[in-house]
């Protein structure tokens, strides 16, 4: 999804007026003339230069691009709910993990990607268990990062 | 020179040295891939090296980026696609050769005057750093704010062949490095009452995400991009080597010469110096009309320069704490966390470390001719593991390495929100390595900037009483000017292209 440089310059401008209301509440060091909201607001100056700037260019530019561009991705049912997918794994990932344990949430985590990508289904139970494992034997035993036991607490 | 003796100990350590086998492999790895970076190579590596002492840590990244830059060649001659964008300049020319059925020499070339491109940037590196911070020890706030903008103005102008969308990717990551705890007056800022983004956005999440995660959504929509091998057998990679190097060892020390420079500007780095090279030497050359052909000449400048400014960018890093390119901006994150903190004063406290920084180098590119050959050798069998299957594994990888910088899936939550904002940035054209800079080098300026506001009042003709920081202040509004004049006449021009 591709948009003209003059929407981004727009989405710009607005961020760049939101921080300098957000740091209007900011409090003053006593006796200092500057306080933490004078570095934010010079970057939200250029921030809100660079968007005028985007703003010209994107009217300016000849041959002028469109004002929304459908990426190849978009077009394709498959690859954009490949996104999807990728983007909501992640999502349950963070949201379950902590319930369902390291090694459960990795294993469906891979198996879900890898048979939405039409891996087959051995290659994906043989990849997907064997990943978690390692990662959970390297990263939880070797390393000691506590990755979340969850239902397999029982094990530890 | 004790140090240096303290150093050999340090880097001749059985766990150290089998650290950097292993990273060495994984570099090579990562790198022959296509689509995975040495700078993904750095950032998957960084939670691993969170765990151990500082010099294995360092050698690991130091090992695994000159591997990956130089593994980047295989896929690149063999199949036409780049394994890292530092191997991008001279794909074309490297894979004409493939095509000639040269694909042995241009291999040979490659895995050759890498190393020595690499032991070129080192030995530079070495005298260099040393001196310089002998230089930085007398700097004042002003000079470290000049210097801090003079290096994100060449991250965005350098670096990039669109200044503005570069600027506009360097102010997102300026911004977001102040959210947080204010450096001067520790008020929080932009925090919205979250607690854990009042220490800030963390770093090495936001980077995973950036880099690697939006790469990784990328990957998902388009998973079959992959060629097959044109050459399935590789031969002797070395025969009519020295024919090369009698003729074109100028080639390789102009190459070298430039990598180092391109390397050593800050926001430059392997990919910038390799182009950079490639089209010098077809300036220069005595058969210019032979490039594109499948012509040796042009690939050992360009392979000798990106092997050459991998070292080089580690001068800014570790003598101002200013990255070189976007790995040794991750690699200041490191120091940081290993209590070695980027500046002059590091080459006084840890002088020992920094030569086992150096030491890395030299192994990590004596290393690379064998541990190069095995790879082509094995090169048959790395560019056939399929990408649906490789995919899903880079991002819990990226998953359990965010996590593990904060112990919690706030990092999970950071990477995902970086790689969401990173993908959509690339899909817009707007390059993300910038937003890194800015994220990574927003504390030192404003700290900078605020010290030297409140030193001298607000006085702005402050900034231009010394005479170090006049130089760089005038050198860094002249790049400003320079940028700003330039992309006014280009907008002018392709006004004017349509009308004619």
């Amino acid at each position: 999804m591709r948009v003209n440089e003059a929407v981004i310059g727009a989405l710009l401008i607005g961020l760049a007026l939101a921080v300098f209301s957000i740091t209007a509440s900011f409090p003053r060091i006593p006796g200092q003339p500057y306080g933490p909201d004078l570095f934010p607001r010079v970057i939200a100056g250029m921030l809100a230069l660079s968007g005028v700037l985007m703003i010209i260019r994107g009217v300016a530019i000849r041959p002028r691009h469109p004002l929304v561009t459908v990426a190849d991705w978009a077009r394709s049912p498959r690859a954009a709910g490949a996104i999807a997918l990728t983007l909501g794994a992640i999502v349950a990932y963070i949201l379950v993990s902590d319930t369902l344990g390291f090694v459960i949430t990795a294993t469906l985590m891979l198996a879900g990607m890898m048979l939405y990508l039409r891996v087959s289904v051995v290659t994906t139970a043989i990849a997907a268990v064997a990943t978690a494992l390692v990662v959970e034997y390297a990263f939880g035993s070797l390393m000691r990062i506590p990755l979340p036991r969850g239902l397999l607490v029982v094990f530890a | 020179m004790d140090a240096v003796g303290q150093a050999f100990g340090l880097i001749l350590d059985t766990n150290v040295l089998l650290t950097i086998l292993g990273s060495a492999v994984f570099g090579i790895l990562v790198g022959a891939i296509p689509g995975l970076t040495a700078t993904m190579a750095t950032a998957l590596l960084v939670p691993v090296t969170f765990f151990m002492p500082p010099v294995p840590a360092l050698a690991a990244i130091v090992t695994a980026t000159a591997m990956a830059i130089f593994a980047g060649d295989i896929p690149s001659t063999l199949l036409r696609m780049p394994g890292t964008p530092a191997s991008a300049a001279y794909t074309d020319e490297a894979f004409a050769m493939t095509r000639k059925g040269q694909a042995e020499l241009a291999l040979g070339v490659n895995v050759v005057f890498s190393a020595v491109g690499g032991l070129f940037g080192t030995v530079v590196l070495m005298f260099a750093a040393p001196v310089l911070a002998d230089l930085a020890l007398g700097f004042s706030s002003f000079e470290y704010f000049w210097l801090a903008c003079l290096g994100l103005t060449c991250g965005v102008f350098i670096a990039s062949l669109t200044p503005l969308t570069a600027m506009v990717s360097l102010m997102l990551g300026l911004m977001v490095s102040t959210v947080g705890f204010d450096t001067i007056s520790g008020f929080p800022r932009f925090t919205f009452g979250v607690t854990d983004l009042m220490s800030g956005v963390s770093f090495i999440p936001a980077m995973i995400g950036l880099f690697a995660v939006s790469e990784v959504l990328r990957g998902m929509a388009d998973p079959e991009s992959q060629a097959s091998l044109p050459q399935q057998r590789i031969g002797n990679v070395f025969r009519g080597l020295g024919t090369v190097t009698r003729r074109y060892w100028p080639n390789a020390l102009r190459g070298n010469a430039i990598g180092t420079i391109v390397g050593a500007l800050p926001g430059a780095g392997a990919d910038i110096a390799a182009w950079v090279a490639y089209a010098m030497s077809k300036k220069f050359s005595k058969e210019p009309e032979k490039f594109g052909t499948g012509h040796v000449e042009g690939i050992v400048d360009a392979t000798s320069a990106n092997n050459a400014a991998l070292g080089a960018a580690w001068i800014p890093a570790l003598v101002f704490g200013i990255p070189g390119d976007s790995i040794t901006a991750i690699v200041i994150g490191v120091l940081y966390m290993k209590g070695m903190n980027p500046g002059p004063t590091v080459f006084i406290q840890n002088p020992q470390l920094i030569y086992a920084v150096f030491m890395a180098f030299i192994v990590a590119n004596i290393l690379m001719v064998p541990l190069g050959l095995a790879a082509i050798r094995g090169s048959t069998y790395i560019l056939r593991v399929p990408r649906r299957v490789l995919l899903p594994i880079i991002l819990l990888f990226c998953m359990v390495g965010s996590f593990a910088i904060t112990s919690s899936v706030y990092g999970i939550v950071i990477m995902l929100a970086a790689g969401v904002v990173g993908w959509i940035m690339e899909e817009n054209g707007i390059p993300v390595a910038p937003a890194i800079l800015g994220l990574v080098l927003g504390e030192m300026l404003e700290q900078t900037f605020m010290t030297s506001m409140i030193k001298s009042e607000g006085n702005l003709a402050a900034f231009f009483d010394r005479p170090l920081s006049t130089a760089l202040g005038v050198l860094t509004i002249a790049v400003w000017l320079f940028a700003g004049v330039s992309a006014l006449m280009r907008l002018i021009r392709s006004r004017r292209e349509v009308t004619a």
